[in-house]
């Protein structure tokens, strides 16, 4: 197995407000092997865009961040601002945002955008070696020049989308994080863009995370699935584990919520009841309240993620328990 | 005699004429784009159908039309044996209620100044639906609980910015039920959701349907989705349908090539295989305008041949009840 280009350790995100502290993410360690790819799962406002912007360290004034965060043997969490625009931020991880027309200014032309980044991550740059960098990450992203000379609003979905990419492809860096880059597209945009980040982890040998609550698309693009519950760890296993035998009773819930292209058709379980209120979370396991397995134990302490096999974790007191039933 | 059909839409069309669009300035002439091109069908009470096919192929726009949203430039819609398009006054007041639309974003669905409980309680009013506003506050409360909004004062004070995705989808889903309509047209309701919320929307119109005899018109690009709630799926290309029939009949055995191209590029969500090859087709959906004759999808369609430029197929069954149009068929 080569090397963790990243490794978080014990990360713990929350953010202040009037109400008190929400607890976004809490106490996540995970191995991110160089040229691996990781789906990151779970429901809105789990805590995935959050785990993501910390890596950026993009998080907004009011957020906290404890723990570490190595990435290539340094820690990001305390790299101070100057140091990330610096060669670090866009040009060894970047990222392709869950709200792409947010990310971009609509009243300047895509080029003049992507230039500007140029300019600022890599100034030792010549005006035509910029400009041959913006063609290069165009054609990887199977997109015309003209598309430079477009404002983001005259773009169609798709096109907006491979811009973004382009974006997050400009500086070459190692790492790149997918947030539901391909949500809301139609499916064969959707298999086009897939493809094309196939290609570009082969081409580059790219490490990425990939976020999306829709299951085909990590089952599409990754090796490893970590589900994230209320701003925890629950499950992480091998891509076809997670699919074929998953472990945790939320994993299972996810999955089982989904409507299937084949075979019997059986009225869909959803998963009753929501997210915890995370300026005051559950004691214990936080998907206890929801939980069909659920006992009081699971109420009194948080069960440890455990190994149940290599690579495989869990964070369940009642795997065992399964087990021998089953 | 039986009873008339709950929707017919008959050879419904709807143009659009672009006035100061990009299209008229490179032509130097204003243009038409055929956002809907004669569409017909029949929705049956209790029956589901959903339309299918990639942004931009006209889907929003029948379902606007089907609601009176938008007027057909031409065709004629019958609503439960009714005229729809000459509508007017009280016939047209009752129109309203009897047929709902649910949006793509929910956020749309509600007033931004009004709390939950008072845009419910208006829309129930405008309807002469409850004694008062006590008995309308006690079937608002019921409803809401059963959909899993507990408790239902909590949300009742809340605007609708304070309300999630979810749960704004949930109170527009609540809404139509207390008006008891018997048509909707829901809007890619579930696109933007969870999937574990998107799962509980889908089994409450699924028990609309049920309780109700309410018919749906559910549009999706997802078609496992379209399987999961569908009697019948239309696939729609550029304004016009290419291919309607029972879902399963259409899943299991897509006969036009835009069909076969979607369901081959639609992700398996477990374990189980692709169901074939991604068909590549190229490009995105093309602008419809100044249509000319021939297939919309012959500069795509890796089938295309000869005919496919010249004349333009038409909707027809090949023997089983699914319609599909391609020259390819005969
Ligand atoms: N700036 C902020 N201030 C306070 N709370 C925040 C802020 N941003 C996010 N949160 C809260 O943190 C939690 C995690 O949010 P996050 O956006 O990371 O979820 P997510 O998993 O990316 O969800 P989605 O699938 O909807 O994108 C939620 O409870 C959210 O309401
Ligand atoms: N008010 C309008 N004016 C001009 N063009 C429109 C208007 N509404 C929709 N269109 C065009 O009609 C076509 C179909 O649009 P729409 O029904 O929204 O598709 P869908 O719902 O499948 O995304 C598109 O080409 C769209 O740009
Ligand atoms: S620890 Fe208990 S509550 Fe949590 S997932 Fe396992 S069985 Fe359910
Ligand atoms: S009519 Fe011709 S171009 Fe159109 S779908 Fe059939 S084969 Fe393809
Ligand atoms: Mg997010
Ligand atoms: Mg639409």
């Amino acid at each position: 197995m080569s090397e963790s280009l990243l490794e978080l350790r014990n990360v713990s995100i929350r953010y202040r407000t009037g109400r008190g502290h929400v607890s976004a993410v809490e106490d996540v360690s995970l191995q991110v092997p160089t040229g691996a790819s990781i789906g990151l799962v779970g429901e809105s406002g789990s805590g995935k865009s959050t785990l993501a912007l910390a890596l950026m360290r993009l998080l907004p004034q009011n957020a906290e961040v404890t723990g570490e965060m190595i990435f290539a043997g340094e820690n990001l969490v305390t790299k101070t601002e100057s140091q990330l625009s610096k060669g670090w931020r866009w040009r060894k991880l970047a990222m392709v945002f869950q709200k792409s027309l947010a990310a971009m200014s609509p009243v300047h032309r895509i080029g003049q955008q992507m230039e500007d980044v140029l300019t600022i991550h890599e100034p030792h740059l010549t005006k035509p070696e910029r400009e041959q960098r913006l063609h290069d990450v165009l054609t990887s992203v199977r997109l015309p020049n003209r598309v430079l000379r477009a404002y983001p609003f005259e773009l169609s979905g798709g096109m907006m989308q491979r811009s973004m990419i382009a974006l997050g492809l400009l500086c070459n860096p190692p790492f790149l994080i997918f947030d539901e880059a391909t949500t809301a597209l139609d499916v064969i945009t959707q298999t086009q863009i897939l493809k094309e980040i196939e290609r570009l982890k082969a081409e580059y040998n790219l490490t990425t995370i990939v976020i999306s609550h829709d299951v085909g698309v990590i089952n599409a693009v990754t090796d490893t699935v970590a589900v994230l519950y209320a701003g925890q760890l629950m499950e992480v296993a091998p891509r076809e584990t997670f699919f074929s035998n998953p472990q945790h009773p939320y994993s299972q819930a996810l999955i089982s919520s989904v409507p299937r292209l084949r075979g019997e058709k059986t009225r869909l379980a959803g998963i009753p009841g929501s997210l915890p209120d995370l300026t005051n979370p559950p004691q214990g396991c936080r998907f206890a309240p929801r939980c069909p397995h659920a006992t009081e134990g699971c109420l009194a302490v948080t069960p440890p993620l455990v190994e149940v096999a290599p690579g495989h974790l869990v964070r369940c007191t009642d795997i065992p328990l399964r087990e021998v039933v089953a | 005699m039986s009873e008339a059909p709950l929707i017919v839409a008959d050879e419904l069309q709807c143009l659009f004429t672009v006035r100061r669009g990009p299209v008229e300035f490179i032509r130097g002439k204003a243009s038409r784009i055929h956002a809907v091109d004669t569409v017909s069908f029949t929705l049956e009470r209790a029956e589901i159908l959903a339309l299918v096919g990639e942004s931009g192929c006209g889907k929003s726009t029948v379902g606007r039309m089907l609601v009176k949203m938008e007027e057909p430039t031409a065709g004629a819609l019958t609503f439960a044996g009714e005229t729809v398009n000459a509508l007017s006054g009280a016939r047209l007041k009752e129109f309203r209620r009897r047929a709902q639309m649910i949006f793509q974003n929910p956020f749309e669905a509600f007033d931004p100044r009004l709390t939950i409980g008072t845009s419910l309680q208006q829309a129930m009013q405008i309807h002469n639906i409850g004694k008062d506003q006590h008995d309308r506050l006690q079937r608002i409360v019921t409803v809401m609980e059963r959909s899993g909004l507990t408790p239902a004062e909590d949300f009742l004070s809340r605007y609708p910015h304070e309300l999630s995705g979810g749960q704004s989808q949930r109170i527009a889903t609540v809404r139509v039920m207390l008006l008891s309509p018997e048509f909707v047209v829901a809007d890619e309701p579930v696109s933007m959701l969870d999937v574990s919320v998107r799962a509980d929307i889908l089994n409450q119109l699924l028990d609309l349907r049920d309780e109700l005899d309410m018919g749906i018109v559910f549009i999706t690009h997802d078609l496992a989705v379209a399987r999961y709630i569908a009697d019948r799926i239309a696939v729609m290309y550029l304004g016009m349908f290419v291919e309607v029939g029972p879902a399963e009949e259409i899943l299991a055995n897509p006969r036009h090539p835009y069909s076969q191209a979607l369901l081959s590029n639609t992700l398996p969500a477990g374990d189980e295989d692709r169901i074939t090859e991604p068909m590549p087709i190229g490009g995105e959906v093309p602008t419809p305008v100044d249509i000319q004759p021939g297939c919309r999808f012959a500069n795509r369609c890796p089938f295309a041949f000869d005919r496919c430029f010249k004349e333009t197929p038409i909707l027809q069954a090949h023997g089983g009840k699914t319609e599909v149009a391609c020259h390819l068929l005969g």
